[in-house]
């Protein structure tokens, strides 16, 4: 365990460094007003670099890990200002009633003591489940025992399927040099620590924009629901995929809603993770990038930067699927422009869509669409259009993009669902929900902006 | 209005967390009961056991495979608890469990036969070696590289 936590300290530290480095922070106020980001950049950059590494058999152990921590941290010194200002808070946080700041706090206390209950689990919940171990777990296991991946469990059809993308496998691997052992058990506390990012990546993200009284039940009722929790402990890669594109939309939103470019800076990153734990996350990133463009013509350079930057960090992993030839045994994405192909398997598309709804409108959520829907309608009522735009419009493109995978997939439509129905819509609902209290603060700014006038 | 919205909002929030935590807390104590009681082995072993795979004749296996070895894996017919074959539940299991010994798909490719409930000897190789184990057997064509 000493090991586990050494290694996230180190990611923490790491991540502290970068946010100078990618600009994240300008000052030493900002540094330590956004300090609660360092966390979960820490992990999204290291888990980046650690699945790249592995794919030219660079392992990173922990004394990797403390080079590059000295490294960033050096690079993160130079770059940093000494400026203490803190300029950047909101009147939003400045203004917020200690009621309100009651609320919100109490709501993320429980938040973290569900994570704690849940990292006590996790710590001792074996490897149970059958994707966990027959496609993560043996991924992480051949990570570490081999130290990169270009050895057969990473190219042979003997282990198919092999086009998910290696971070969350790479960071596993990481863990256990760490650990200085292959402990599959205790490594879940990993994903308890996935979990614990998001909360300070979410807070992080949003406590300056929006009420405290909003955000704080918000985050409760996302890391509550119970597929959350649940999913993450059993090592398949759909919740972790989740919490980084959740982080991701939350850090694009503020920027279109609110003009500040650092989000932006860290949403890409988070979006670009994201890609990098499953395949499927290129395209809710790549959804997202779409949705931003209709919102955001008078800023396309920023948006093309962030989108060069999602597209830099997915690039080596395409093209190590490329010069393997890493074949997609589920679906070929030809079929998905195929007129003939689409016509020929039309009769998937009403069980599809039917399935996934049924997955999404399910009170295993709570009311997290309810709240999806709401902040929606209150940030139209507040005529904040673009961000309420974006997520319709992400929302959208996500489920159609989902539902045309199921339908280009050949695996007979009622198995694809059952097997996975229940899991491809954790991106989408926890997206959605994340970006509730995002539409609330921007509806809340603007109402506040009209109060005044 | 956007009062009124921001209240709702947080309405709703806590209302979803409400329904939700619950459930959530129970089942990871549940979880936390079951799993507290097992030992470091029982945790290793229960990715087999949880699917009904013979975890017992893995474990002879991975004592007598080693790092290099390529391994054909020949097992009877049947099926898993998840509905996958047997043949592809054992090969899939030896994949984890065997690290950091490899799978391979032709038997002429193996530096090791391992039989679940088959003989190695179905396959006309010659063995260099043969262990046997209750059902379970460890045939050796030649020594990893």
């Amino acid at each position: 365990m000493t090991g586990l936590l050494a290694a996230n300290l180190l990611y923490f530290a790491i991540g502290a460094a970068l946010l100078p480095v990618l600009r994240i922070a300008r000052t030493t106020g900002e540094l330590l007003e956004r300090l609660a980001l360092a966390y979960p950049v820490g992990v999204a950059a290291t888990g980046v670099l650690a699945a790249h590494l592995a794919l030219i058999e660079v392992p990173l152990g922990l004394v990797e890990l403390v080079l590059l921590a000295a490294l960033t941290g050096f690079l993160g010194y130079r770059r940093l200002g000494s400026d203490p200002d803190t300029r950047g808070l909101t009147p939003i946080a400045r203004t917020e009633p200690i009621w309100s700041r009651l609320i919100g706090g109490a709501a993320l206390l429980v938040a973290l003591v569900l994570l704690l209950h849940a990292w006590r689990t996790f710590e001792v919940r074996p490897l149970l489940e059958w994707d966990g171990w027959a496609i993560w777990g043996t991924k992480a296991r051949a990570l570490y025992e081999f130290g990169g991946a270009t050895g057969p469990v990473f190219t042979s059809e003997a282990y198919l399927p092999l086009q998910h993308p290696l971070l969350l496998p790479a960071l596993e691997a990481t863990d256990y040099r760490a650990m200085g052992v292959f402990d599959p058990t205790l490594v879940h506390v990993q994903l308890a620590l996935l979990a614990v990012g998001f909360l300070l990546g979410f807070v992080g993200l949003l406590r300056d924009r929006v009420p405290a009284f909003v955000l704080g039940p918000s985050a409760l009722a996302l890391l509550a629901a119970e597929p959350v929790l649940k999913q993450l402990s059993t090592n398949l890669a759909d919740v972790p995929l989740a919490l980084f594109v959740a982080l991701g939309l939350v850090g694009v939103g503020r920027w279109l809603a609110f003009g500040e470019r650092w989000p932006l800076v860290a949403g890409a990153l988070f979006l670009g993770a994201g890609a990098l734990t499953k395949s499927e996350g290129t395209f809710f990133a790549l959804a997202a990038l779409l949705a931003l463009l209709p919102f955001a013509r008078a800023r396309l350079r920023e948006l093309g930067a962030a989108a060069l930057a999602v597209g830099l960090i997915v690039l080596p992993w395409r093209l190590f699927v490329a010069l393997h030839g890493l074949p997609l045994v589920e679906y070929r994405f030809r079929n998905a422009v195929s007129p003939s192909y689409l016509s020929d398997h039309s009769n998937r598309v009403a069980p599809a869509a039917r399935g996934l709804a049924d997955e999404i409108f399910t009170l295993d959520w709570g009311l997290l669409v309810a709240l999806f829907a709401l902040a929606v309608a209150l940030a139209v009522v507040a005529r904040r259009y673009e961000v309420a735009g974006f997520a319709l419009l992400w929302s959208a493109l996500s489920f159609l993009g989902l539902l045309l995978i199921y339908w280009i997939s050949v695996i007979p439509i009622d198995l694809a669902l059952v097997w996975s129905a229940d899991r491809t819509v954790v991106t989408l609902v926890v997206g959605a929900a994340a970006l509730a209290p995002l539409l609330a603060g921007a509806a809340a700014t603007s109402g506040a902006a009209r109060g005044r006038r | 209005m956007i009062r009124a919205g921001l209240v709702a909002c947080a309405v709703v929030a806590a209302l979803s967390a409400a329904l939700a935590l619950p459930d959530t807390w129970s089942w990871l104590s549940e979880q936390h009961r079951e799993a507290a009681e097992l030992t470091p082995l029982d945790r290793y072993q229960a990715s087999g056991f949880n699917n009904r795979l013979p975890v017992g004749g893995f474990d002879f296996f991975r004592a007598n495979v080693r790092r290099g070895d390529r391994v054909f894996v020949w097992a009877r017919a049947g099926t898993t608890v998840r509905g996958v074959d047997f043949p592809t539940g054992a090969r899939t299991f030896a994949r984890y469990y065997l690290l950091p010994a490899t799978i391979v798909e032709q038997p002429q490719d193996a530096t090791v036969v391992v039989g679940v409930g088959r003989d190695p000897a179905e396959l006309g190789l010659t063995y260099k070696s043969v262990l046997r184990d209750d059902g379970f057997v460890v045939a050796r064509v030649r020594d990893p590289a």
